[in-house]
């Protein structure tokens, strides 16, 4: 028992792991480093965990028509999963060295960009970032490797958890490109080569084209230092013209529900309106967003009797906002007229009560973020995706946020909630 | 005996160098709020037992959180009780400082005397808090000298300069509470000071789809949906995220928010609990509730999280574990099978665990609106003979579960496995199984619990459609375990990886809550968990080989097989 008074004793001694910080504290840092260099944003406070997000401009709409897939395919071969340990020395894969170090890492590819997600516990992020910048500046890239990858990538089905309501918009404004299970074989170009993969890891994996996100353990100093150190890619000027984005986003009218095979999601089906100008007030719209979300699951329980999960509000993309909702659970007979019918009721009236409540919930959700150094991460990239890359964005809205008046809410809501503004519905059942 | 006192005497040695590096750590970040935790007397250590060692209760705290009149009143009840110990580190916030100022007066002051039920106790102020001593002088623990340098110093004599010093984190910064009363087990976890910033609140009630008769099957899925349903307005209206599981041994809910509005929703869960027995639903509420169940059911869903559940079940074919909670063949209940499952329900034992921002009376209101519940008994597990390998065909990428069951009640022995998982990832992600031609997308290695036993199991994802080869390789994996070299540098890196994954689960609620459930369906006390940091600390590369020798053999693993051409 000695020994437990003693250990107790230094157990009190050791001090808290999870930051008391105020909510306004999360507004981030944004610079860039050097003239020419990627921008970065850190949101720093005590934590226990660190969380790193590398946004690089190379997504599936910056790929010629002819390339199908060779952004998943060149960010899947620059992280490739090499994890031999090699005959006779201590030396690992890049997966079995960032394991060590109790990291996680993963890739995300997306519309405009594919961001590479490292959490790790703040005392080794460090470590773990520095390792990831090394292997995006000096990747092991070899023909055979490349293949191999190839291979993997061509054959993947992927089992995965509900999308969130960030990616299921995304994949619904783009269904061609974001096919998944057995379908996704036939996205992939048969043609892409190793030749391909260093072409486009040439000519997009450059550092104007990269934005760093830190938030929790990782201090903006440590970020830069790294980002200064290990990314020895060249830092180009901006006069050099930029190839520009394959693809304009064409919004779809409303349809008959998509119908697609995601075996281990979910019924899922989203619904929204797109935004308009919605650079001009973006707290209004993030209110109207979170009352149309809490409204619709509201209604849905209340008139079907079930147990429904809406997921969303306001999302920004990178060309829009949207008004988009997730919506799982339930059965799906007279949701999606009750969804419209709830939208038709906000667009002629808004409660007070129904924007107290949201402003309550957005704060609370803020207040979640201080525990989550991950999604707050997720978050900013997000936003830098659609633009708002200064920390005088966040500022500016977390102010904005305690003007917002019941009749701005209302004036949004008429003007976006209307039948020409709806865009998508999808449908995602259970493999049966 | 002999053994026994050499165990201790390294116990003493290992838990004060883990003391001491905690110690530098805390002064090497300077501290900016104060850590709650009460050790001693909640931590399950008996009167008795405390009394063996010094004559002393150490009974340790730091915030409001934990009311130290309170505890000191509690202790002194015992007429056993002959000395109280009490630290407390510099109050550093105001409000603590106000606390202490109310009920210690000048507890800052180097020595002050204060009277509790007629006893004296002396405060004494020493180097980085304040010593509050009652009774005999624990002594032994100076504090003069600079953690760095009894770091040193420490490791020097122990022969340890050598360790790298890895990226984990030291200790676990503070241990849960328990408390058991009436068939519910509270176990709270303080972060941070009680101030209403986030918690975590989960509630395991003790019966799930297993303990269902046959002919009754998906009955507690539809008890679960109603109850969701019923507190979907009031989590809405609160902004706190609800998610509820049916599992083989359990009905689960978790409740994540603002600490006071969880714990409304924590108090109106058992009130709507207590309610539902009381009234008849009508077979409307059945049929949309057995709907909504069906959609939740775990095939449809492959939750990491609740995989283990998924595999523990398909490994037991023809056995109450099979079946999922609900499924389309199983019939709507009726009214009068559904009002006696939930009389079951809300009598059923149950576990609740809640971290975060919380203090030590939290649960209280949710205990009392839970009511008086039976004994939490553990249901028998299944027989290992019964466990068997199973395919499962289905048009889909493959998925394969493989593991063992572990039933032990040593702790050293959990250790081992909380090792022995971080042991097999590494692994996992060396035998590179796509270069043998198959293509595993993810693996997990689990430890989980089950009515008491402790279960490791790795969970794979193949993609692809060769299947085949992905099954065979995972076995070859399996066969080959035993016979793999270990580096003892690299065992070495390994055991502080779980180090370090055990004292990462502390740091969020949601996390914590998770561990603490984990731990709790494995039937540990809070007494174990503080064994089982030491513990970890401790294994060696030998005790994992002889584990997996063990273990890792066919006859002795459950393997279960979902894809297209099996």
């Amino acid at each position: 028992m000695k020994q437990s008074i003693f250990v107790s004793i230094c157990f009190l001694l050791g001090f808290g792991s999870v930051p008391d910080v105020l909510a306004n504290e999360l507004i981030p840092f944004s610079g860039s480093i050097g003239q020419y260099g990627p921008r970065i944003m850190t949101s720093s406070f005590e934590h226990q965990e660190a969380a790193v997000r590398i946004i690089i401009k190379a997504g599936a709409l910056h790929e010629p028509e002819s390339k199908r897939g060779i952004a998943r395919l060149t960010i899947a071969s620059v992280l490739n999963p090499v994890s031999v340990k090699k005959e006779g020395s201590n030396i690992y894969g890049l997966r079995t060295r960032l394991q060590r170090l109790g990291a996680k890492l993963e890739f995300t590819v997306g519309t405009h960009a594919t961001t590479i997600h490292i959490d790790a516990p703040s005392v080794s992020i460090k470590e773990a970032f520095a390792l990831v910048v090394s292997n995006l500046t000096a990747p092991s890239l070899s023909e055979k490797s490349i293949a191999k990858t190839l291979e993997r990538i061509r054959e993947e089905q992927l089992i995965h958890e509900p999308l969130d309501n960030y990616y299921s918009l995304q994949r619904g404004l783009f269904p061609k490109l974001f096919t998944n299970g057995l379908e996704s074989r036939a996205e992939i170009a048969s043609s892409l080569t190793s030749k391909d993969v260093l072409r486009f890891y040439r000519e997009k994996y450059e550092p104007t084209n990269m934005i760093f996100v830190g938030t929790g353990g990782i201090t903006r100093e440590s970020l830069e230092r790294i980002v200064k150190s290990r990314l020895l890619l060249p830092m180009i000027s901006e006069d050099v013209e930029k190839a520009p984005l394959m693809f304009t986003l064409t919004s779809t009218r409303p349809k008959l529900p998509l119908r697609r095979t995601e075996f281990g999601s979910v019924r899922q089906l989203t619904w929204g309106y797109k935004g308009i100008a919605i650079f001009e007030d973006p707290a209004v719209c993030m209110v109207l967003g979170e009352v149309f979300r809490r409204k619709v699951e509201e209604v849905l329980e209340r008139d079907l009797e079930m147990n429904f999960e809406v997921q969303g509000g306001y999302v920004l993309l990178s060309d829009q906002g949207y008004f988009s909702l997730s919506i799982r659970g339930g059965g799906w007979k007279g949701v999606i007229g009750l969804v419209k019918q709830t939208a038709a009721e906000l667009s002629s009236k808004i409660r007070e009560s129904d924007v107290k409540e949201a402003l309550s919930s957005l704060a609370k959700s803020r207040n979640w973020m201080r525990y989550r150094p991950s999604h707050l991460a997720e978050q900013l990239a997000q936003q830098i995706l659609a633009g708002r890359i200064d920390a005088a964005d966040y500022e500016s809205l977390e102010n904005e946020l305690e003007t917002v008046s019941r009749s701005d809410v209302e004036t949004r809501a008429k003007e976006l909630f209307i039948d020409a503004n709806s865009f998508v519905v999808k449908f995602d059942p259970i493999q049966n | 005996m002999k053994q026994n006192k050499v165990i201790s005497h390294w116990r003493v040695k290992l838990s004060c160098f883990i003391g001491i590096l905690t110690l530098a750590a805390a002064c090497a970040e300077e501290p900016t709020i104060l850590p709650p935790g009460i050790v001693g007397l909640e931590l399950g250590m008996s009167v008795n037992d405390i009394k063996k060692v010094r004559g002393t209760i150490d009974i340790q705290s730091s915030t409001r959180a934990f009311d130290p009149v309170e505890r000191i009143a509690l202790a002194l009840k015992d007429d056993k009780v002959t000395g109280i110990r009490i630290f407390i580190p510099a109050p550093t916030s105001e409000s603590v400082q106000q606390y202490y100022a109310t009920h210690f007066k000048d507890a800052r002051a180097s020595k002050y005397q204060y009277e509790i039920e007629g006893k004296i106790l002396s405060i004494y102020a020493v180097s980085g808090g304040i010593d509050l001593l009652y009774g005999v002088d624990p002594g032994g623990t100076s504090l003069n000298d600079g953690p760095k340098k009894q770091k040193e110093a420490q490791r020097k004599k122990r022969g340890l300069n050598h360790l790298r010093e890895g990226p984990t984190l030291s200790t676990p910064k503070y241990f849960p509470v328990a408390r058991n009363s009436d068939g519910i087990t509270v176990w709270l976890y303080p972060i941070g000071e009680p101030t209403n910033g986030l918690a975590n609140l989960k509630i395991f009630i003790n019966t799930g789809s297993a303990d269902e008769i046959p002919e009754e099957k998906g009955v507690t899925g539809v008890v679960t949906e109603l109850l969701a349903f019923k507190l979907s307005a009031l989590g809405r209206k609160m902004s706190v995220r609800i998610h509820h599981r049916v599992l083989r041994s359990g009905i689960l809910f978790s409740f994540e928010g603002s600490a006071e509005d969880v714990q409304a929703v924590g108090v109106e869960f058992g009130q709507t609990l207590q309610s539902l027995s009381g009234k008849s639903v009508s077979s409307d509420s059945i049929s949309r509730a057995f709907q909504s169940s069906l959609r939740n059911t775990l095939k449809t869903n492959l939750d990491h999280k609740i995989i283990m559940d998924e595999g523990f079940g398909a490994a037991f074919p023809e056995t109450r574990f099979t079946h999922a909670p609900v499924a389309k063949k199983h019939p709507i209940p009726t009214s009068s099978v559904l009002t006696e499952r939930i009389k079951v329900i809300s009598k059923a034992g149950i576990n609740i665990v809640a971290a975060g921002s919380i203090g030590p009376k939290y649960a209280v209101p949710i205990v009392e609106a839970l009511g008086v519940r039976a004994a939490n008994v553990a249901s028998p597990l299944p027989s290992t003979d019964k466990m068997k390998r199973v395919n499962h065909k289905l048009t889909s990428p493959m998925l394969a579960i493989d593991g063992f069951i572990v039933g032990t009640s040593s702790i050293s022995a959990l250790a081992e496995l909380f090792v022995a998982r971080e042991y097999l990832e590494a692994k996992l992600q060396e035998a590179s199984l796509f270069s043998k031609g198959v293509n595993i997308h993810s693996r997990n290695v689990l430890l989980a619990g089950q009515m008491g036993a402790r279960l490791l199991m790795t969970f794979a994802t193949a993609r692809g459609t060769r299947t085949k080869e992905a099954s065979a390789a995972i076995d070859a994996f399996w066969m080959n375990l035993p016979k793999i070299k270990m580096d003892d540098e690299q065992f070495k890196g390994i055991r502080q990886g779980a180090i370090s994954a055990f004292s990462m689960a502390w740091s969020t609620p949601a996390a914590a809550t998770d561990m603490m459930l984990k731990l709790a369906m494995m039937k540990l006390s809070i007494e174990d968990i503080r064994t089982l940091w030491t513990e970890l600390s401790k294994v060696q590369s030998k005790q994992i080989r002889e584990l997996l020798t063990k273990f890792a053999r066919a006859e002795q693993r459950f393997s279960v097989r979902w894809g297209p051409d099996l």
